[in-house]
């Protein structure tokens, strides 16, 4: 520190020096003891740190533990929940409306439905079908004389590749994707049927109450009208679960209008 | 080593003495689980630490306390102390650090000076209080006025200039011993202590200058 001092200003060595001066204090007598208190209650603490954690520890296991169980009791479940496919409880849904037709429509009034087995309408009464899908043809072989000039539709309903090369049926019915076999085949609701016609609207306990009836539909051409409300079919009353032959033809409507039961006739 | 005879002798506490053993090999014993040597290490610097610290905080209880933590500190951090620097740099380093932590825990506790709230150990209920001009262990030390004066305006120093100067013209280390702790350059820490002496300049009056 001497070399240094030479260096400093006078008033900068005078600091210095007075700092070097100043009285020293001095650890009291029980420094160490209390140094060595300290540590051995640290290493105390330190060693039982880690079971302050156990709960913790204890508690975060057993809530993974009831994740991964509530976890796997949900994807066993979801797996004896898929029914087999021979039970399927719906069939595919058939679509409520039909593609507005952007061709002539001839002069035809017949509910046209196409059918998937062998209980086929007659072909009187059928004036226009409507090709099935073009797969597994060799089931269908027989049947070419139906689907000439047809539209196909895919499993939603929607038209697929609609090239109408003459004109066409509007009420053109969606084909059956329900699996052969299945009970309800061969059938169609009684909505469908009214939907075919061109009627919309909504059940009611005494029947379908009409609220549209489209023009060009059959329904409007043998006279049915909004508001009206259709009792039956061909005499058969018409519910909700009421279900027609696939490919029958109507032939008369009952309806109920302003308390007046009418019997409409479906002109062909 | 497998031991150290602690030393009877303890008059040349500050590590002035010439020792039979270093203070590396002390460490390095004290690593490997020699109770003596920590002993013997506490022997040689607790008086040195515990006057660096009560010239930084102007407070004999709390530099007392501080000294007693840095050797805790050292005790169980002795396996990375290395002997790439010396042994007093190190423990410097601990105590300056502890030193300024404590610093600032006083400004948090005048800041909010809420009881309790802000106090690191839980069973240290005692609010704080600051340092007062009573003479207390200062009387026995600063007996005199001026020492008095000066240890209050050493007090009043910035940290970064406060902890190089009591290093230096107290402690009496060297400029790179200082840099070392305070893991600062060379040239920086000669500029800290040479503002820090016009600081006091500044602060002492002339007539305790003068006194000289």
């Amino acid at each position: 520190m001497t070399d240094e001092m030479e260096k400093l200003s006078a008033e900068d060595r005078q600091i210095a020096a007075m700092l070097n001066a100043m009285p020293r204090v001095a650890a009291p007598p029980d420094f160490e003891h209390k140094v060595r208190g300290r540590i051995a209650g640290r290493r105390q603490s330190a060693g039982s740190g880690w079971r302050i954690f156990l709960p913790a520890f204890a508690a975060v296991f057993l809530v993974a533990l009831g994740a991964v169980l509530y976890l796997g009791v949900l994807s066993s479940t979801d797996v004896a929940d898929v029914p087999p496919i021979a039970q399927a409880p719906t069939p595919a849904p058939m679509p409520q409306s039909v593609p507005e037709p952007t061709v002539q429509l001839p002069e035809t009034t017949e509910v046209a439905t196409v059918v998937n087995d062998n209980r086929a309408a007659p072909n009187d009464g059928v004036a226009e079908r409507v090709a099935p899908p073009q797969r597994r043809p060799e089931r269908r072989a027989g049947r070419e004389e139906q689907i000439e000039g047809g539209g196909s539709v895919d499993r939603a309903g929607s038209p697929v590749n609609v090239t109408p090369d003459r004109p066409v049926n509007a009420n053109v019915a969606v084909p059956d994707m329900r699996p052969p076999g299945f009970e309800g085949g061969g059938q169609v609701d009684s909505s469908e049927v009214l939907s075919l016609m061109g009627l919309r609207g909504e059940f009611q306990t005494d029947g379908f109450l009409v609220s549209s009836a489209e023009a060009s539909g059959a329904a409007a051409r043998a006279g049915v009208r909004a508001g009206d409300v259709v009792e039956s079919l061909d005499g058969k009353k018409i519910e909700p679960e009421t279900r027609f032959a696939s490919g029958s033809a109507i032939k008369t409507i009952s309806v109920r209008r302003s308390g007046e039961r009418l019997t409409l006739t479906i002109n062909r | 080593m497998a031991s150290v005879d602690r030393e009877e002798d303890k008059a040349g506490q500050g590590g002035k003495t010439a020792r039979a053993v270093s203070d590396h090999e002390l460490a390095a014993a004290a690593a490997a689980g020699d109770e003596a040597a920590f002993g013997e290490l506490m022997d040689r610097y607790r008086n040195q630490i515990t006057n660096f610290l009560y010239r930084f905080l102007n407070d004999y209880e709390e530099a007392v306390d501080l000294a007693q933590e840095t050797f805790v500190r050292v005790y169980f951090a002795i396996d990375r102390y290395h002997a790439g620097y010396a042994f007093s740099t190190y423990i410097y380093r601990i105590a300056s650090n502890l030193a300024i932590s404590e610093l600032r825990r006083r400004k948090r506790r005048r800041l909010f000076s809420l009881t309790g709230l802000f106090l690191d150990d839980p069973s240290d209920t005692a609010e704080y209080q600051p340092a007062d001009g009573r003479k207390l262990q200062d009387a026995s030390f600063d007996d005199d006025e001026r020492s008095a004066a000066i240890g209050k305006a050493i007090a009043t120093l910035p940290e970064k200039y406060r902890v190089p100067i009591i290093l230096r013209d107290i402690e009496e280390l060297s400029y790179d011993e200082i840099s070392n702790i305070l893991e600062i350059e060379l040239g920086t820490t000669k500029s800290r202590i040479n503002r820090a002496r016009g600081l006091l300049r500044e602060k002492l009056d002339k007539e305790i200058l003068g006194l000289k």
